[in-house]
Formats: structure tokens, C-alpha cells, sequence
């Protein structure tokens, strides 16, 4: 049951990262595209009525990690606690940046917004990247199952580890890479006209880092973390998940380069989820590795009692359901592709 | 120096208190807003007029509250991890339903509201309109749920390492305790919505602006707010106060002032809680009701403060004190005026009488004030537990933070939410200097003519 709840909170998480992911890419790019007032417009309208609703996704995961794994929730949010506070700062950032540029049209208060919302979308997806690679690296978790780190030592892996680290820099470049190209997929299958052909662009290049950043951080990973050796040697069919993900970047090439705009992007987030759940499995069943390997956080002795996961399931499922629901009446709500002429309701 | 227990109960508190000044608006409009929709589904155009500048408000103070709640979350795992790690899988259970079955629908539904109504047919638009009340009030009441947990534990299991296991989801969903805080807090929550509501209705009267809109939603709001104002006193209030009376003697004792036991109790008006002396200073007392309204008799006994280890009294007893009886003060203040302007509105006077517009101009903040007072009282009453007769706030906090960590954050929450403050208060003003759009009298139909 430990493992059904890991497999529904991951999903959860990665869940998250497709759907935030794009429009926090798209905050950062809206930037670097847009050359006007009428262009900004056209590209944060194809993000404006779904950021909160995507963002949601990481309260209702956040959730389901405290009912599930309580232990494991506990754990990591004392111990990461300054970069997570400075992360629900960012967050409240974001969120004012997108949503009051509208509220007044003076230059300068749009502008400002604007720059807000590319450096918390920026900041972000660069610290969410390497908070992923301090889960999968480890902590130094002490008996009791806590741990605190300092933000940086000396930038290397070794008994005193700090948040930032060569790995865990190299998963937030990773993510900002991997995250912008989803957030360019999005506006190529959103937006015509000048903005598409930039995206394109664009996405041309992010594509290329996505894949060689992807290769480095597989590598980089196998180095780093020793149960994930154990685990693909142990058991040969996960390879099928980096496998699949690799052939998920590969289509988002090949489907864009066809013009099947859609399903490049599909086939991002596809990658995505692969990506997270092939980290997953690599660290099966640890949900926090400590450095010293007897104090492991492992999805049995973070989580409550199986039986009670068993009938939370009763009203989880009808809930997800429901999510899906409401998700499909919103995206389907949304006119398919934004052009910059038909912007001035917004 | 600053001790950490105090500076992770300080950062709590702040941004808890910062971020329910939002809701108790939204929920309170998302009603208002529901039954104006309802009186434009029957034809009254004005109505569609007012939901449509009120659904400006509202999103503007909906924002507010999604981006300050992110952090009340967040804190459970930063601040309270000790909590966490025992009671996760309990109150995980809510905050996990509150995402999945409210925020979901909000989010959803509040889109379709500001930008459908061109595109979806007027029942349409107007069920939007209820879904997204219907998901404000269920928000409230999964955080009712989580709150009433540790207000009165129900429905667990303790094991040996002290972990916490839920045996009954439907107990914890149907706690009584949850059931009558959440009346209680609602109709607060409604109130603070007719106030603001009728406060500006009276400003634009005062200045003679957006008349014919204006005078029509003072009237919703009036009569929906005198409701509300008779529904908190009684009898969610009084099953409130039995309720605390009842599970957490303590904090009834403190709240009152009541310190001796005695036979025949009187009620503390006013009068300063004097803990050296154990006695209340300068006071006004009113012979025998405290009884009377406990336990419905005259001369019923009444335990005080010290009938009970002085370990358990509330660390604040004369915060506690002000809290509750400026809840209850502003509460009657509230029933007088809106009972005023019932009684000028069947004389047809409601809209013209000027000191009353002044004066309910004038009350806005009021509300905001008995709300966050009535939780302070809920809160520090509940003191030193922080799930009550179960664990003690400093075992629930997290270990391994330094005071220096939780102070930087603390500072940092206080200036973001400075900003937070300035901005809400620039644009809300700004929207109100807008006001609604101009009422073209020629499409309302009759039904509205006379109705106003």
C-alpha cells in the first residue's frame, strides 16, 4: 500500500512540474519573446486563467505527502527550511506578478511586473530543480530522522554537504533548461504569428540542452547515488523508464518538427514524467536517502499504518477523478490558439 | 533573547491572521455575489451590474488569499514539524481534501465567472457562481476540520511511539466541534462581506455617485447582514461558548474573567483582568447571567480560573480576555446597527438618512477586527496545548531551527506582507473609485423599478 501511495504521490508531483512547468517556462520566456505590449499580452494570456489552477496541483500533493508520509514531509520541510520559506516567498511573487500588470495600464507598473514575473519563474524553476537533486543525492540525517544543511559548503559532495553543490546545481540548470522547453512548446501550440516563430526558434536550441543536459544528468546521477546503481543493476526493467524518456524528448523533436504542435508538447510532458519516475525508481523504496545509510527515510517508516492509506483511497480516487474533471472543462474553455488581435478583453 | 517556540507561535499567528482577513471577505462575497446572480437570473439588471463590479472586488481580495495561504501550509512542515511527524496522517486527510475537493474548484470556477459571462448562457453563468461559493465554503470548512482536531481530538489512535493514526474519517469530517465553529465563523465570515458591501453602498450614496446601483445592493446587504448578525449571536455563538464551556473549561474561565468559583455568577462587561490579584480591575459586572446563559439557571455554580492547575491556564489570559470581549462587544455593536438600518429601510429612509450612511461608511474594518479577535480567543485560549489535553505547542515545533532562521523569516513574511497590504489597499481603493459600471435604467424591467 506504501508503494500505491508513493506511485499516486509522485504522480502528484510530476503532475505538478508538467502543468506549473510550462507556465513558469512561459513567465521566464514571455521576457525574451515579447517585444511589445499587444505581444506580452498574447503569450500571458495563454498562462493567465491556468497558473493557479496548475499551482494548485503542489497544495494538493503537499496534502497527500503529509497524510501519506508524514515523517517524510516533516523531515525535509524543517530541514530545507530556509529555501523552502524562500521558495513560498517566490511563489507569492509570481502569482501578483501575473495577475496585477492588468489592474493598472502605466508603463512602468507593467514593466515592473513583467521583470518580477521573470525573475521568480527564473528563480523558481532553478530551485525547484535543486531541491529535486538534494532529495535524490541525500541528507545528512541523523537518527532521529532530522537534518539541517547549511545553503552551501564547498560546493561538493562529501560528508558536509550544503543545499547548493555541483549536483544540485547542475539539477537546477537542468530543469530551467528542460522546464523553458516545455514552456516554448506551449506557446508554439498556444500563439501564431511572431510569437510562435520565436518560440520555435527558441525551442530549437532549448531542445539540444534539454537532451545534453538530460545525458550529463543520468551520468551524474548514476555517480551520485549508489542505491540508484543497486536498483537498475538489480532490477534491468527500469531501464525501460530512461529509455522511454529519452524517446519522449525525441518525439517532441520530431512531432515539432512536423508541426504537430500539440503532441510535441504532449510528448514534453510525457518526458517529464518519465524523468521523475525514473528518479523514483532509482531510489526505491528510500523517499529521503541520508548519507549515512542506516538512516534512510523509506516510504515504511515515514508512513502511518496501511490500512488506514487502504480506505483514504475511497475518497481519493472519486477526488482525482473529479481534478480531471474540472481540468478538462477549463483547458477546453480556452480558445485553441491566442493571436495577438484578439488580446484586448484581458 | 527571543525564545524560538515564541518566534515560530509569532510567525504562525502573523501570517495566519494576515491571510484570514482575505477569506472571511470572499467567503462572505462569494454569497452576497451568488444571490445577486440569483436576482439577475429573475430579471433585475441591476444585479448583474453590482455582481459584476463586486466579482472585481472579489478576485483582487481572492488573490490575496491564495498567495498568503500558500505559506500556512508550507509551515506545518517548516515550523510544526514535531506536529507533522505524529498527527501528519490525520490532518494530511483535510489539507489533502481542501486541495483536491476546494482549491479545484475554485480555481477552475473563478475563471469561468470573471471571463464566461459573455460566453456561457445566464443559468449557466449563474451555476459557475454557486460552484465557486460552494468551493469557498467548503475550503472553509476542511480548515475548520484541521483546526477542530486539535481544538477537540476525535476519531484517533495513539501507539506506543506516539504516532497518531486516524480510526474514523467520518468522525474527524463530523466532529461537533467542527460543526458549530464553522456556523459560527461563516456567519462571521458572511458578516464581514454585508459590511464592506454596505459600507461602500454608503460611501457612493454619501458622494452621490452610482446611486441607483448602489442603494439596491445596500439593501442585500443590510438585510442578509442583520441575519448573519442574529445567527452569530444566537445560537451559534451561545453553542460555541457552550461547546468551549463544556470540552475546555480553561479557556472559558479566562475568556470570561472569571477567576473564583462562585454560585450565582455575574458576566464581566468591562473591567481589566488583574492577574497578580486574581481579580478583575474597574469593573462592570452584570449580577447572576454568566450562570444564567451557561447553564440556564440563576444561581448555577460557575468554576473559576482557580479551580484548575495553574499549568494549564493560557500563557496570555489577558490577551484571551480583550480577544473574546471585543468579539463579542463589536458583535452587539454590529446587531444595533444593522438592526438600525432594517428598521430605516421599512421606513423607505435606508438610502438618505446620512449620519446612518456615515456610520456604516465608517464600520468597514470592524468586522475584520471581531473576526481575528474571535480567533485569537479560539487560539491562545487553547494554550499550552496544541491539540488539546493531547500535546503540549512546544512539543509540536520544530527541533532542529535555530532562533535566529525563524526570526529572518518572520521579518521577511512581515515586510512581503507590508507590500501585500500596500498594494491590496491601492488597488481595492482604485476599483471602488471605478464603481460599477453605468446602470442603464431603461432595461430594467419593472420587477426592479418597484422592487428597489
Amino acid at each position: 500500500m506504501e508503494t500505491v501511495w508513493l506511485l499516486l504521490l509522485v504522480f502528484m508531483i510530476a503532475t505538478y512540474v508538467v502543468l506549473d512547468g510550462f507556465d513558469l517556462g512561459v513567465g521566464v520566456l514571455h521576457l525574451l519573446l515579447a517585444r511589445n505590449r499587444a505581444e506580452q499580452k498574447q503569450i500571458m494570456q495563454s498562462i493567465a486563467p491556468l497558473w493557479d489552477g496548475n499551482e494548485v496541483w503542489l497544495i494538493a500533493a503537499g496534502g497527500t505527502m503529509m497524510m501519506a508520509f508524514p515523517g517524510f514531509l516533516s523531515s525535509m520541510f524543517s530541514g530545507f527550511y530556509l529555501p523552502l520559506t524562500m521558495v513560498v516567498w517566490l511563489l507569492i511573487f509570481r502569482a501578483i506578478s501575473i495577475e496585477l500588470p492588468h489592474f493598472l495600464e502605466d508603463s512602468l507598473w507593467i514593466h515592473f511586473w513583467n521583470m518580477m514575473l521573470f525573475v521568480s519563474s527564473g528563480l523558481l524553476i532553478v530551485i525547484l530543480g535543486a531541491a529535486m537533486a538534494n532529495v535524490f543525492r541525500g541528507v545528512p540525517l541523523d537518527a532521529t530522522g532530522s537534518f539541517f544543511e547549511p545553503l552551501w559548503t564547498n560546493f561538493r559532495i562529501g560528508k558536509q554537504t550544503g543545499i547548493l553543490d555541483w549536483f544540485t546545481i547542475l539539477g537546477g540548470i537542468t530543469s530551467a533548461t528542460i522546464l523553458l522547453h516545455h514552456g516554448a512548446l506551449w506557446l508554439i501550440a498556444k500563439t501564431d504569428g511572431v510569437i510562435q516563430q520565436r518560440a520555435l526558434k527558441g525551442a530549437a536550441w532549448l531542445w539540444g540542452g534539454s537532451l545534453l543536459l538530460t545525458l550529463v544528468m543520468f551520468a551524474a546521477c548514476y555517480q551520485v547515488q549508489t542505491q540508484a546503481r543497486g536498483n537498475f543493476s538489480s532490477h534491468p526493467w527500469m531501464w525501460i523508464l530512461p529509455v522511454l524518456a529519452l524517446l519522449s524528448l525525441g518525439g517532441s523533436l520530431l512531432f515539432r518538427k512536423r508541426q504537430r504542435h500539440l503532441s510535441a508538447f504532449l510528448c514534453s510532458g510525457a518526458f517529464i514524467y518519465l524523468f521523475l519516475f525514473g528518479g523514483t525508481a532509482a531510489l526505491y523504496p528510500n523517499l529521503l536517502p541520508g548519507l549515512n545509510p542506516e538512516h534512510h527515510l523509506t516510504i515504511y517508516n515515514t508512513s502511518p499504518s496501511t490500512e488506514k492509506l487502504a480506505t483514504t483511497l475511497w475518497w481519493w480516487i472519486p477526488g482525482i477523478l473529479l481534478v480531471g474533471v474540472y481540468f478538462t472543462i477549463l483547458f477546453r474553455s480556452l480558445p485553441p490558439v491566442i493571436s495577438a488581435s484578439s488580446t484586448d478583453e484581458h | 533573547m527571543l525564545d524560538t517556540l515564541l518566534l515560530h507561535r509569532v510567525q504562525f499567528a502573523f501570517t495566519a491572521s494576515f491571510h484570514y482577513l482575505f477569506p472571511q471577505l470572499t467567503m462572505g462575497l462569494a454569497l452576497l455575489i451568488f444571490i445577486l446572480k440569483t436576482l439577475g437570473l429573475r430579471g433585475h439588471a441591476w444585479a448583474d451590474v453590482a455582481a459584476r463590479f463586486w466579482l472585481k472586488i472579489f478576485g483582487l481580495t481572492f488573490l490575496m488569499g491564495v498567495v498568503t495561504g500558500i505559506p500556512l501550509e508550507f509551515q506545518f512542515g517548516t515550523n510544526w514539524s514535531q506536529l507533522v511527524k505524529s498527527t501528519g496522517s490525520i490532518l494530511g486527510q483535510t489539507l489533502a481534501m481542501e486541495g483536491m475537493f476546494a482549491f479545484f474548484l475554485e480555481s477552475t470556477f473563478l475563471y469561468l465567472l470573471i471571463f464566461g459571462e459573455k460566453k456561457l448562457s445566464q443559468p449557466l453563468h449563474w451555476g459557475v457562481s454557486f460552484l465557486l461559493m460552494a468551493g469557498t465554503w467548503l475550503s472553509g470548512y476542511f480548515i475548520i476540520c484541521t483546526n477542530a482536531f486539535l481544538q477537540h481530538p476525535v476519531g484517533y489512535r495513539i501507539d506506543e511511539d506516539g504516532v497518531y493514526h486516524l480510526t474514523s474519517i467520518w468522525a474527524l469530517l463530523s466532529n461537533p466541534w467542527a460543526l458549530k465553529q464553522y456556523l459560527h465563523t461563516m456567519t462571521g465570515s458572511v458578516i464581514t462581506g454585508c459590511f464592506t458591501m454596505s459600507s461602500i453602498a454608503a460611501y457612493y450614496l454619501l458622494k452621490e455617485k452610482h446611486v441607483e446601483v448602489s442603494r439596491r445592493f445596500l439593501k442585500v446587504s443590510v438585510i442578509v447582514g442583520f441575519a448573519a448578525c442574529l445567527i452569530a449571536v444566537m445560537p451559534t455563538g451561545d453553542w460555541e461558548a457552550k461547546q468551549v464551556l463544556k470540552h475546555q473549561p480553561v479557556k472559558f474561565a479566562a475568556m470570561e474573567g472569571h477567576f473564583h468559583t462562585e454560585d450565582g455568577a455575574g458576566m464581566v462587561l468591562i473591567g481589566q483582568p488583574n492577574l497578580e490579584e486574581l481579580k478583575i480591575d474597574n469593573p462592570i459586572i452584570i449580577p447572576h447571567v454568566l450562570s444564567f446563559l451557561t447553564y440556564s439557571s440563576w444561581n448555577a455554580e460557575v468554576k473559576g480560573l482557580t479551580a484548575y492547575d495553574r499549568d494549564l491556564w493560557p500563557d496570555n489570559i489577558e490577551l484571551l480576555y480583550f480577544s473574546y470581549h471585543i468579539m463579542a462587544g463589536l458583535g452587539t455593536l454590529f446587531i444595533a446597527l444593522m438592526g438600525l438600518s432594517i428598521l430605516m429601510l421599512l421606513k423607505g429612509k435606508l438610502h438618505t438618512t446620512r449620519w446612518l450612511l456615515w456610520l456604516l461608511m465608517l464600520s468597514l474594518p470592524f468586522p475584520f477586527i471581531a473576526n481575528t479577535a474571535g480567533w485569537f480567543t479560539a487560539e491562545i485560549g487553547r494554550q499550552p496545548w496544541l491539540i488539546y489535553g493531547l500535546m503540549k505547542t512546544a512539543d509540536g515545533a520544530s527541533r532542529n531551527i535555530s532562533e535566529g532562521n525563524v526570526l529572518f523569516t518572520l521579518l521577511g513574511f512581515m515586510g512581503l506582507y507590508l507590500l501585500l497590504s500596500v498594494l491590496y489597499f491601492f488597488l481595492a481603493t482604485r476599483l471602488i473609485g471605478q464603481g460599477p459600471e453605468a446602470l442603464n435604467l431603461n432595461q430594467t424591467d419593472a420587477a426592479t423599478a418597484e422592487g428597489a
